[in-house]
């Protein structure tokens, strides 16, 4: 029983130094994380079959710019071709809201996972110091939602373009204003993520933070609609126009009221900022 | 070696660690035992950074756990089975751990094969036993090769060839002159496994010492007397060490003397014996005794 209190006291174990905590090696230990689940996988592949199918069935149910014009008196004509002009950009995106629901649950997922298995435990005593893990699941997951929404985005563009203009209707998928409706739809999934990211680390259960993200994705933009219809108050309507979803929306080509390109990214930003900040603050106080 | 500080928690109105200074010295296996709830897993938790004192500090080797620039090579822990993702496989898990400290593939490995956890390595967590669970909680703790050791409840759902592998494993690290810390709630089991041991009970250290010297303090050598006479009797062997209580109005039980000497001074005093019966505590009733009512053997058996 006690063969251990005849070895030398203060003997040292022979300590081989195997390695060392560096960021990088936080970030890969994130990727890990992520590749390793099979949440991600169906959350990321319902992603793109959302933007992309979205977008191929609006482009397939519009009807022929022909059709279009005859049905309708001369006088109404002129709006309809203007109308028509967007078709393109309102097929393209069509999936984009449905997609950053799916984002915002796996960015809940990735933070609320840990919290419920009691995986964060484990996570922090690899890095005691907490915020490395939070900030390299933010970086990890920011690329990861940013890539696969650029590459779904620009799909449901390949796909919608060429149904629409051999339907009548103008597009370009070459042009500056396509491809930075591509790259904000890409960077809007990935601030999406960010976001939920944040919230799941503010509210740390997994039903709290995917309603808690959904309800400022999904229902404050209905409420503003409501309230602005209903009263028509302006600022309500002015608003809503800095709300995540509506902003995002911006981002990926469709008028967002009179914001500039620059305010919409600018908004998202902001969102997703703010909920990092309160996560990692959050996450560095309170108990795990 | 880890010291404890002046350690305090309070959880609201509860204070779940009181105070606690304690050092646990590397080379040994240093068991923390206590009943459900007295706070040695809150303790644990907090020398590993995850719950902040409320007062008080937690240093290993000198220093707080998350100063530690490798922190994973310095101290393993093992603070619940749970703490992983039930989504991911067992060396996914390993792997993603080691990643943060850039150990090698080749160590991830080999800790699986030294918890025997080879054959369900690439199977998903949540379909675990709680004993694979803490043997892959060990061997999470061992990715490191860390000096310092802090395993709560490792034996808890092991069967008993893990219960001895656990023992076994904890001694060979001691062996090797890490310092090892774990926590059981069994007395029988802190007996067999731990050099030294700390009593933890309601948040207080109640006793501090080597195991021997524990299980001579509190395994308590008493010795049953049926008399007519109980007021003679209580006179009779009356002495310093002697402490005599009534448990019915005509038997008595009598510490501090052998049934003999008791036998002996019975017949000098001429006093009637019914029954003379030694008893001897078993382990567990002896640490039932010491957390029940933790003040009165603080002084006895506390340093």
């Amino acid at each position: 029983m006690s063969t251990a209190t005849a070895s030398t006291p203060g003997a040292t174990h022979p300590h081989t130094s195997l390695g060392r905590l560096s960021f990088p090696g936080v970030v890969r230990s994130e990727w890990i994380k992520l590749r390793t689940l099979r949440s991600t996988f169906w959350t990321l592949i319902s992603a793109v079959v959302l933007v992309v199918g979205i977008a191929s069935l609006v482009a397939f149910a519009i009807p022929d710019k022909s059709t279009l014009v005859d049905r309708v008196s001369a006088a109404q004509r002129v709006a309809v071709e203007a109308q028509a002009a967007s078709f393109a950009t309102t097929a393209a995106t069509a999936g984009l809201t449905f997609a950053s629901l799916v984002i915002a649950v796996l960015g809940v997922l990735v933070i609320s996972g840990e919290f419920s298995t009691g995986m964060i435990r484990s996570s922090f005593t690899a890095v005691p110091r907490r915020f490395p893990v939070f900030a390299a699941k933010t970086l990890v997951l920011f690329l990861v939602a940013f890539i696969v929404g650029l590459i779904s985005s620009a799909a449901s563009w390949a796909v919608a373009v060429p149904i629409l203009t051999s339907k009548g209707y103008p597009g370009d998928l070459f042009s500056a204003g396509t491809l930075w409706a591509i790259v904000g739809a890409g960077a809007y999934l990935g601030l999406v993520a960010v976001f939920a990211l944040g919230v799941g680390a503010i509210l740390k259960s997994t039903a709290g933070g995917i309603a808690g993200a959904l309800g400022v994705l999904l229902v404050l933009p209905i409420i503003a609609n409501l309230v602005s219809g209903l009263t028509r108050t302006q600022w309500v309507a002015d608003a809503g126009h800095y709300l995540i979803s509506n902003a995002g929306s911006g981002m990926s080509g469709i008028a967002n009221g009179t914001l500039e390109p620059w305010a919409n990214a600018v908004t998202v930003l902001i969102w997703a900022a703010v909920a990092f900040v309160a996560g990692a603050v959050l996450l560095q106080r309170r108990d795990a | 070696m880890i010291r404890l500080d002046h350690l305090t928690k309070r959880f609201g109105a509860k204070t779940a660690v009181d105070d606690i200074s304690v050092t646990i010295q590397p080379g040994k296996v240093t068991g923390f035992l206590g009943p459900n709830g007295a706070g040695k897993s809150t303790t644990m938790r907090m020398i590993m950074g995850l719950d902040r004192p409320t007062h008080g500090s937690a240093l290993i080797n000198g220093k707080r756990y998350a100063e530690f620039r490798s922190p994973l090579t310095e101290v393993g822990a093992l603070l619940d089975a749970k703490a992983v993702h039930t989504g991911r496989s067992a060396y996914a898990h390993l792997l993603a751990l080691a990643a943060t400290h850039r150990i090698p593939k080749a160590r991830v490995h080999e800790v699986i094969g030294m918890t025997g956890l080879e054959s369900v390595a690439s199977k998903r967590v949540g379909g675990f036993s709680l004993g694979m669970g803490q043997r892959l909680g060990i061997a999470a703790a061992m990715l490191g090769d860390p000096a310092t050791l802090i395993l709560d409840e490792p034996v808890n759902g092991l069967d008993p060839e893990g219960v001895l592998w656990v023992r076994q494993f904890a001694r060979h690290l001691a062996g090797q002159g890490r310092t090892v810390f774990l926590s059981s709630h069994l007395m029988s089991e802190m007996a067999q496994t731990a050099d030294h041991i700390v009593v933890l009970g309601r948040g207080r250290v109640i006793a501090d010492a080597p195991v021997d010297q524990i299980l001579a303090g509190a395994t308590r050598h008493a010795v049953r007397v049926r008399t007519p006479q109980p007021e003679q009797l209580a006179r009779a062997v009356a002495g310093a060490d002697v402490a005599v209580t009534g448990v019915e109005a005509q038997l008595l039980e009598v510490t501090g003397l052998t049934a003999p000497q008791i036998g002996e001074a019975a017949a000098r005093e001429g006093i009637v014996l019914h029954e003379l019966t030694p008893l001897s505590a078993s382990l567990e009733e002896a640490y039932l005794e010491l957390t029940q009512d933790d003040v009165e053997y603080r002084t006895e058996v506390s340093r």
